[in-house]
């Protein structure tokens, strides 16, 4: 041991002591690091291999293939070939193109909706939570009589209300889905309203708008950032399921509910592929959504 | 034989390449109350639940030994054998660590159950017997009673009696006091030193405060970053400390000296004695890790100055 | 003119059967640039008192003159708001976790100072960090990269940012390392030195604040029970809770082996308090009177006042 001389509190004037500091990762190559991501969280995985792939096809994809509302009647009802990749249809029109232009427009709207109603709800819920008493009961109250309704049938209720237009549509499923964010933040601006930050900017001079919305709101939003993920797919299938009905967007607009309603009657005479391809689109997009969400959601709890 | 001894405990989160405890040593003899003494981020609580086996999922032992008077508890698989009939523990959130579902009678009389075999009668019977005799008035009632509807210094007496139903050989308790008021601190000290003298059983009694330390502890062990500072008699601790970061935190505490060490984390990446990165004797000796050795019989310090003076 | 007196203050929660009467009615006087301690502890009202100087809680009487002018409900107002400030038991829950410490600073000075140029606001924000020993580099940082001791101060340069006259302090070194707490206690001494700003130290810890405080009031069960200066109660402790909380604090003196009290049973329910004097159940020196009158705070000695009758 070495000794030290002079007091306690003092260190040599000569000593220079350089701190040695040893970093040792346990060196993973980039490569070998993704594939053990992907085997702990498989669900995850393929939700995001599948959202890629769609949101590569709606970006680029109607670039390439054909023109979804060209007919050409000599080529109706011909099976899935090299030619025509998931067939056509009654009109004979290309399924393929039409699926991929169909993509384009689900997924935009999707993500559209699940957007306004976001930052529709969040602003409500932010602001029932933070201000309590008789605005937050009534805004509850409201909140859940929309909510005693299945989200597809408030949709089909205020689409048939309106006339019918892809900005009506859009209104109303994302005013379906704004009980649901209204709930999420309210939640947590109970929570984020008792912290002592939310004190510290009363006497730091705030006024409770101020607070409400500088302090309060962005730490509120984490649990609607992550349910973003799963409204778009519910969105995506409500779209869907109302253009099945032919409530909002009609034929011959190429979208993927459309595609199913039209080819729906098909599957009797034995043409299978004019609806198995655009339903089996809805259900790997909404599984996509769905698998990232719930991985999202769990994260974070 | 000591009723405890862990030596070389070295423990890490998986897949990190630096140890959240290093080379950790204690030890306890029956009768005596050991005191783990370290501030937040100093590895106490972590070296007491690897001794108990109860490292949480993701954090893992990959050295050391634990043993329990003589017989060795440390499995290869980097787990302890948890011996719930020789020791036990208490915690320092007393409402949160009781089943808020049970009441807190039944709760002593699994316990007992657990560990004896006999009728659950006689042991809620033996149950509320150890409710009184942790100093709750009307223990019948109590027994009948909910977590949530007793006060904390209660909890935490029925945690102890909860801990001592089996007549334990070792008890761990961790932080017990913090959480509670300073005159009920004061009746749980009470117990715990009365308890000790009745059962003869160990207490490693894990603390950041120095306070604390004094009233219960026999001997002391300060940690640091995970390492091991300094072990030595309470007395010597009040004293004379020999190792910077004792003295650094004793001044701190009955003094206002203000040292001018900066108050940074831990890093837990160096290579030699954790506090170095800190401490105003280091110098270049200091990036290699100091071994504790015995100074004096009953001391041992982890460090590579030699302080002459007295504090 | 005493820059705060506290008169016949009451605070009940709730109301009817579940009604929980945390202040009792407090008198309580402070000058100007004094530190005064509130000890007691949890469940005695200290915190809630606390926060009914800052304008956070409303009372339910009783009224707070500040500098001779009753602000009860109108600490929000611009005049006062700036005036009274508090530092809060949590660091890192007192600092909005988003805000870098720049625009926490920046906002008590834009909305509470009287004049808003920015570059004085800049000037004034480096000064404070300076008086709270943090550097300037420390302004681009978010409360995730500081320390606990770091967040305490930057919380402290928050207050100080509207020059006020009195700071409320609620606990504001227990949740820190005691390393850390002495650093952080002197560091206000020299804040009080240099700005003159009258203090409300609230805590449990009876170490920590006999180290500060000029003046101790301690509080039991929603009252105020001993007031006296700090040497004087520590010394010559009066009311029999106050003797008791005294010998609790562990010593680290090896060679203090006094004779310890220890207190009989548990505090009561707010809810549950018998007739006469609160203490009465777990008092040493009980007799009558006690359970049926309640005692008032009397002077037993220059500055030393105690609500208790075997003392009178």
């Amino acid at each position: 041991m070495t000794q030290v001389p002079g007091p306690s509190s003092k260190r040599p004037a000569d000593s220079q002591f350089v701190v040695r500091r040893v970093y040792v990762p346990k060196e993973q190559s980039l490569p070998r690091r993704w594939l053990s991501f992907m085997r702990a969280n498989p669900l995850f995985t393929i939700g995001l291999i599948l959202l890629t792939m769609f949101v590569g096809l709606a970006a680029i994809g109607p670039f390439f293939v054909g023109d979804p509302l060209r007919t050409n009647i000599s080529e109706m009802f011909s099976p899935p070939s090299a030619e025509h990749w998931f067939g056509t249809d009654v009109y004979g029109r290309d399924i393929f193109a039409r699926a991929v232009h169909a993509a384009r427009l689900d997924l935009s709207i999707g993500l559209t909706i699940a957007l306004v109603a976001m930052v529709i709800g969040s602003t409500i819920g932010v602001v029932s939570g933070y201000l309590g008493g008789w605005v937050d009961e009534i805004i509850m109250r409201l909140t859940d009589i929309l909510l005693a309704f299945p989200g597809f049938v408030l949709a089909l209720i205020i689409v048939a209300a309106l006339d019918e237009s892809l900005l009506n549509v859009v209104i109303a499923v994302a005013a379906a889905y704004v009980p649901y964010f209204i709930r999420l933040t309210r939640a947590q601006a109970l929570v984020e309203r008792e912290q002592e930050y939310a004190d510290a900017a009363q006497l730091a001079g705030n006024s409770p708008i101020r607070i409400a919305f500088r302090h309060v709101m962005p730490n509120s939003l984490q649990p609607a950032l992550v349910s973003a993920t799963l409204v778009t797919g519910w969105a995506v299938l409500t779209v869907a399921g109302l253009a099945f009905l032919s409530v909002g967007i009609q034929p011959p607009q190429a979208e993927w509910g459309v595609m199913v309603g039209e080819g729906a009657r098909d599957i009797i005479t034995g043409e299978w592929w004019t609806s198995l391809f655009p339903g089996g689109m809805i259900v790997l997009a909404v599984m996509a959504f769905h698998f990232i969400g719930d991985d999202l959601t769990e994260a974070r709890a | 034989m000591s009723l405890l001894r862990a030596t070389g405990l070295n423990v890490e989160v998986t897949g990190s390449p630096y140890p959240i405890l290093r080379e950790v040593e204690f030890s306890v003899e029956p009768g005596e109350i050991l005191a783990l003494v370290g501030e937040s981020g100093s590895g106490k609580t972590m070296a007491a639940l690897a001794v108990m086996g109860l490292l949480p999922f993701g954090i893992d032992m990959t050295a050391g030994e634990v043993q329990l008077e003589g017989r060795n508890l440390a499995r290869s698989d980097g787990t302890v054998e948890r011996d719930a009939s020789q020791i036990s523990m208490i915690f320092q959130n007393p409402v949160g660590a009781l089943n808020p579902t049970m009441r807190v009678g039944s709760q002593i009389a699994r316990a007992i159950q657990f560990n004896q075999q006999i009728g659950r009668s006689t042991a809620l019977q033996t149950a509320i017997e150890m409710i009184g005799h942790v100093g709750i008035p009307g223990p019948e009632r109590v027994a009948r009673s909910y977590p949530h509807q007793l006060s904390g210094g209660m909890c935490q007496r029925i945690m102890i009696a909860l801990a001592i139903s089996c007549r334990p050989r070792l008890l761990i308790a961790d932080e017990p006091t913090t959480a509670l008021d300073v005159t009920v601190q004061a009746q749980i000290f009470e117990l715990i030193k009365a308890l000790v003298e009745e059962i003869g059983c160990g207490v490693v009694f894990i603390t950041h405060d120095l306070g604390a330390v004094a009233e219960m502890a026999d001997r002391v062990t300060v940690m640091y970053g995970g390492q091991v500072m300094e072990e030595l008699p309470v007395v010597e601790l009040l004293n004379d400390p020999k190792h910077p970061y004792t003295r650094y935190l004793l001044e701190s505490v009955i003094r206002e000296v203000d040292h001018r060490i900066e108050d940074i984390g831990v890093d837990f990446a160096l290579t030699g004695c954790r506090f170095g990165h800190r401490c105003l004797l280091a110098h270049d000796s200091c990036n290699e890790y100091p071994a504790l050795e015995e100074i004096s019989p009953g001391h041992r310090l982890s460090c590579f100055a030699e302080i002459t003076e007295a504090p | 003119m005493t820059l705060l007196d506290i008169q016949d203050l009451h605070k009940t929660f709730g109301r009817g059967a579940d009604a929980i009467p945390a202040v009792r009615g407090v008198d309580l006087q402070l000058e100007r640039g004094e530190t005064l301690g509130l000890v007691g502890e949890s469940g005695c009202g200290k915190t809630t008192l606390g926060r009914i100087l800052v304008g956070l809680n409303v009372p339910t009487s009783g009224r707070v003159l500040f500098d001779g002018q009753d602000v009860v409900g109108r600490l929000n107002e611009s005049q006062y708001r700036a005036r009274v400030q508090m530092v809060f038991q949590h660091p890192q829950a007192s600092l909005n976790p988003r805000f870098r410490v720049a625009s926490t600073l920046s906002e008590p000075a834009k909305l509470l100072a009287a004049n808003s140029d920015s570059e004085k606001i800049s000037e004034a924000i480096a000064e404070t960090l300076r008086l709270v020993g943090l550097g300037q580099e420390y302004l681009t940082r978010k409360p995730g990269q500081l320390s606990g001791g770091q967040q305490q101060r930057v919380a402290i340069a928050r207050a100080l940012m509207s020059a006020p006259d009195l700071i409320v302090l609620d606990e504001p070194t227990s949740s820190l390392d005691q390393s850390i707490r002495s650093r952080i206690i002197s560091l206000l001494k020299d804040i009080q030195e240099t700005k003159a700003v009258a203090y409300l130290f609230i805590s449990h810890d009876l170490s920590t604040v006999r180290k500060i405080a000029h003046r101790v009031a301690v509080m039991y069960l929603g009252r105020i029970v001993e007031v006296s200066e700090t040497n004087e109660l520590f010394d010559d402790p009066k009311h029999p809770y106050t003797k008791a909380l005294l010998s609790a604090v562990p010593s680290l003196d090896s060679n203090d082996r006094s004779e310890r009290i220890i207190l009989r049973g548990e505090t009561p329910s707010p809810t549950e308090l018998p007739v006469g004097c609160s203490f009465q159940d777990r008092c040493d020196l009980v007799h009558d009177r006690c359970r049926t009158q309640r005692p008032e705070l009397a002077e037993v000695g220059p500055s030393h006042q105690v609500e208790c009758f075997a003392t009178q």
